[in-house]
């Protein structure tokens, strides 16, 4: 059951009718019935998985919140050193529990997500392991699902907020169906209380809803899919093209990925938010963004922040790093010796980044580029300030933010040719092949012929300068859809039509389409 | 605050109107208009459609064979029996019994002439994709066709029942071929079909005739076990409607006597009277010529269907007690129709 089908949409409609009819403090039992059913027709038989971590994270997170309670309750009634051995104990205890639990957890995720490539590995490296591959199905939405688990477990650990005590509002956390499959990757404090209190009905969150699917399904389905037949055909010609078909291709599937998971993601919260559940935004605008660490606070947010939060700072900020902060100070000066520890566990981080999308060398390079150019735009900010300050550049100057969007945007596509290829080294051959330009092939007609004809690719220009409008406009700080319900009804309602038309009609699907699944889906 | 929840319960109920409407005029605009050649589809479904109630007293459903061989007009200009070909290509096998259902709610019928061709083939629903748009797109929408389309579908991969009551899902793709006629057709209202639902050809390809094929054997062919209850359904259904069945085998070069027999048998089981005209003597009978009356292998062309009609005719007219209706005033435009179905013909 796909988010674009209309098996997907006259669901949602049940639920919601359903979950309006229901009394208000039972409306969570309705989400969670709708998830499972709907996990269950994605997934079947793999929602055994979901089921274990929703369980054991549920019951790891009480058993933490106990031992923090036994401390709480025992250590006013204790001296100091007593305290202090039973804090240790407790904390000693806390950790191995939520030490058992992540690995459980993220082992159940390893293995299935990353045996054949070791399976290859070491058969590559003349280990025997019995069989070439496990072929382990990977239970959709996994990634997303255990790292929000294991968010919420790591609260608790630390005690950000009491874990809860019903497995079925729990169960609901974990498995709420518009964000299964490609998140956003929630947080408890966030998001639990709008699913467990029950929402009621307002017509401007069902309208509002609508719009966001609208529009999820505009960027999904006008474009995305519209791009990835020229993607497609290009990608999959085996090297046979060179020069700027390769660069409209991985322009085009930059356009494509944002296009594909954003529009996921809309849908997704367009459909939470019909029901009164606001979900963490996932995208801002990433392709305006002025810098490679400014594009990961707009591209994939939930992610980041779930890595800046259980990763950057526990390893920047733990006792190691302090030391060897203090030491290469003393080697290297104060800037880079503080920064030092910064770039380790930004590296780190961006290493997970590049992994969670897939255990293939080409996303641990992915990762690592990226990772690159935070760490050398850490270590040259003192260079390029100074540069600045020479050229008498202003940060505000219109033509230097252009600058800075343009290049950010080229920096970003080049690491798109690590997601896009096969493979590492068919990476590294498509990106010497966009050298081999020949402009002719701009202007001659042969872009043509790669699926989309000119009318086609007209409707695929047309949408990105339109999503590039909206997206403008949004940058502004304008909220288009509160900026929509203040107009006339008789100027509001035509756009909206208009805008459900173009999706119909414009719409790259239907019988004798290949619509792609939501690429985002895989991970 | 509950009168301002009535008024936008009401506006998100108007807005669904006004989507509603707009649809069903895009769906008009974008549906392809089957108008002429060899598959002019939406006319025969909407001249069913726009057929006096109570004009036709004869069906005759089926594939390609009934299509292309069966002239309602000639069987009724030379014996007076109304009838109208309700055929599609490849037709499924659930179809005759929905067509029969819609046939009923504005006309009396009295006999139905059947050729189940699915009856020993399997089929492959998202293959015959086309096949099954001119069997459904222009039929009216009702809780009959959203059944019968979802029946079919059950082993589509590709295709979705929406996409069947919704048109525009399937078509939405002519937006860069689309031209005037898309859009002045909407304001056209007359669909009547002279030809009452047969679409003939002209062109002829000399058969090779395999004799072995129907040399008599004991043999019986297996049935498409899908295709087999859904012809018992079918023949129920017109049971209880007091329809009279006749099962037809249209004349073609492939058929083999262990179909013949299998034929027979279900024919036998139901009740129903078979006539397989296939059989060297009911051949000869009708006076068909492999070299002349034939446009391939399994369909006759017009030659052979005026020859095919001809004979049918006479048969219905001998065996089943049928409303004459050569001379009634009400059938005054089928005269025409026959007249310039003549001249077309060169008759």
């Amino acid at each position: 059951m796909s988010f674009v089908s209309s098996a997907f949409l006259l669901f949602v409609a049940v639920v919601l009718i359903t979950y309006y009819l229901i009394p208000l403090k039972y409306r969570y039992l309705v989400l969670l019935a709708a998830s499972y059913i709907f996990y269950f027709a994605i997934s079947g038989k793999l929602i055994l998985y979901i089921l274990f971590t929703t369980v054991t994270s549920f019951v790891f997170a009480i058993l933490i919140e106990r031992f923090s309670n036994i401390y709480t309750e025992r250590s006013n009634s204790l001296q100091k050193d007593e305290r202090k051995k039973l804090k240790k104990n407790i904390r000693n205890k806390k950790r191995l529990l939520l030490a058992i639990c992540l690995l459980l957890n993220f082992g159940i995720l390893v293995i299935l997500k990353y045996s054949n490539s070791v399976c290859s590995l070491l058969l590559l490296l003349g280990v025997e392991t019995g069989g070439t591959t496990l072929d382990l199905l990977l239970p959709i939405g996994i990634s997303f699902y255990t790292f929000q688990a294991m968010g919420y477990l790591i609260d608790v650990y630390r005690e950000k907020y009491s874990c809860d005590r019903s497995i079925l509002k729990y169960g609901v956390f974990v498995s709420f169906f518009p964000q299964i499959i490609q998140g956003p990757i929630s947080r408890h404090d966030q998001l639990s209380a709008q699913l467990y209190e029950g929402n009621r009905l307002q017509y401007k969150n069902l309208t509002y809803g609508a719009q966001l699917i609208l529009w999820g399904f505009f960027k999904k389905l006008v474009i995305a899919d519209r791009a990835n037949v020229f993607v497609d055909a290009i990608f999959n010609a085996n090297g046979g093209y060179d020069g700027f078909y390769i660069i409209v291709a991985v322009t085009l599937y930059a356009i494509q990925l944002y296009c594909d998971f954003s529009g996921g993601i809309d849908i997704a919260a367009g459909v939470a938010e019909m029901m009164g559940i606001h979900l963490t935004p996932n995208f801002k605008r990433p392709y305006f963004a002025r810098s490679i660490p400014d594009f990961w606070r707009r591209w994939h947010i939930t992610l980041g922040a779930w890595c800046r939060d259980y990763i950057f700072y526990p390893l920047s900020l733990s006792k190691a790093f302090t030391k060897l902060g203090k030491k290469t100070r003393r080697i290297f000066g104060n800037y880079i010796g503080k920064m030092l520890p910064v770039m380790i566990a930004q590296l780190v981080v961006f290493l997970v980044i590049g992994l969670w999308h897939g255990s293939s060398f080409k996303y641990i390079a992915f990762g690592l580029y990226h990772g690159t150019f935070i760490i050398s735009g850490i270590l040259l900010a003192p260079f390029y300030d100074k540069m600045k300050h020479l050229m008498r550049i202003n940060d505000e100057n219109p033509l230097f933010i252009i600058f800075q969007v343009i290049r950010t945007f080229i920096i970003v596509v080049i690491g798109r040719y690590f997601s896009l290829a096969p493979s590492f080294l068919a990476a590294i051959a498509f990106l010497k092949a966009s050298l081999n330009f020949n402009p002719v092939s701009l202007v001659d007609g042969s872009m043509l012929t790669f699926g989309l004809d000119a009318a086609q690719m007209t409707v695929l220009i047309l949408a990105i300068a339109f999503l590039f409008c909206v997206s403008f406009i949004q940058e502004q700080g304008i909220v288009i859809r509160d900026m929509l319900s203040k107009t006339h009804i008789f100027i509001r309602w035509p756009i909206y039509l208009c805008g459900i038309f173009v999706v119909l009609i414009f719409g790259y699907y239907g019988f004798g389409y290949n619509a792609a699944d939501f690429i985002y889906m895989g991970f | 605050m509950n009168q301002m929840k009535l008024f936008q319960f009401f506006k998100i109920i108007s807005f669904f109107v006004l989507f509603l409407l707009l649809s069903a005029i895009l769906t008009t605009v974008f549906m392809p208009k089957w108008l002429d050649g060899n598959t002019p589809m939406t006319k025969t479904t909407l001249g069913f459609y726009q057929a006096e109630e109570n004009s036709i007293d004869v069906l005759y459903v089926g594939s390609s064979q009934i299509l292309r061989g069966i002239s309602p007009l000639t069987i009724w200009a030379e014996q007076g029996i109304a009838g109208y070909t309700r055929a599609t290509t490849v037709q499924p096998s659930e179809v005759p019994l929905y067509y029969v259902k819609e046939a009923l709610k504005s006309q009396e019928i009295e006999l139905v002439v059947i050729d189940f061709s699915t009856l020993y083939n399997e089929y492959d629903t998202d293959e015959r994709e086309p096949y099954l748009r001119y069997t459904f797109d222009y039929m009216p929408l009702d809780f009959n066709k959203v059944q019968t389309v979802s029946d079919v579908l059950e082993s589509s991969d590709e295709q979705t029942v929406i996409s069947y009551i919704y048109p525009l899902l399937r078509y939405h793709f002519r937006w860069s071929e689309l031209n005037e006629d898309d859009f002045t057709w909407i304001f056209d209202t007359n669909f009547a079909d002279p030809n009452k639902g047969a679409v003939l050809l002209n062109d002829s390809t000399p058969q090779e005739e395999d004799t072995t094929l129907m040399e008599p054997s004991v043999e019986v062919a297996e049935y498409n076990v899908e295709a087999y209850e859904e012809f018992i359904d079918f023949v129920e259904y017109c049971r209880e409607n007091s329809i009279d069945v006749l099962f037809l085998r249209m004349p073609r070069t492939d058929w083999t006597y262990a179909k013949h027999n299998a034929d027979q048998l279900l024919a036998d089981t139901s009740g129903i009277q078979y006539i397989d005209t296939n059989l060297p003597t009911l051949f000869d009978e009708i006076g068909l010529n492999l070299t002349t009356d034939f446009y391939d292998y399994d369909h006759l062309n017009t030659k052979g269907a005026l020859k095919f009609s001809s004979w049918l005719g006479n048969y219905m007219k001998t065996n089943y007690d049928l409303t004459y209706t050569r001379d009634d005033k009400a059938y005054d435009s089928w005269l025409e129709c026959y007249d310039l179905f003549e001249s077309n013909m060169g008759l």
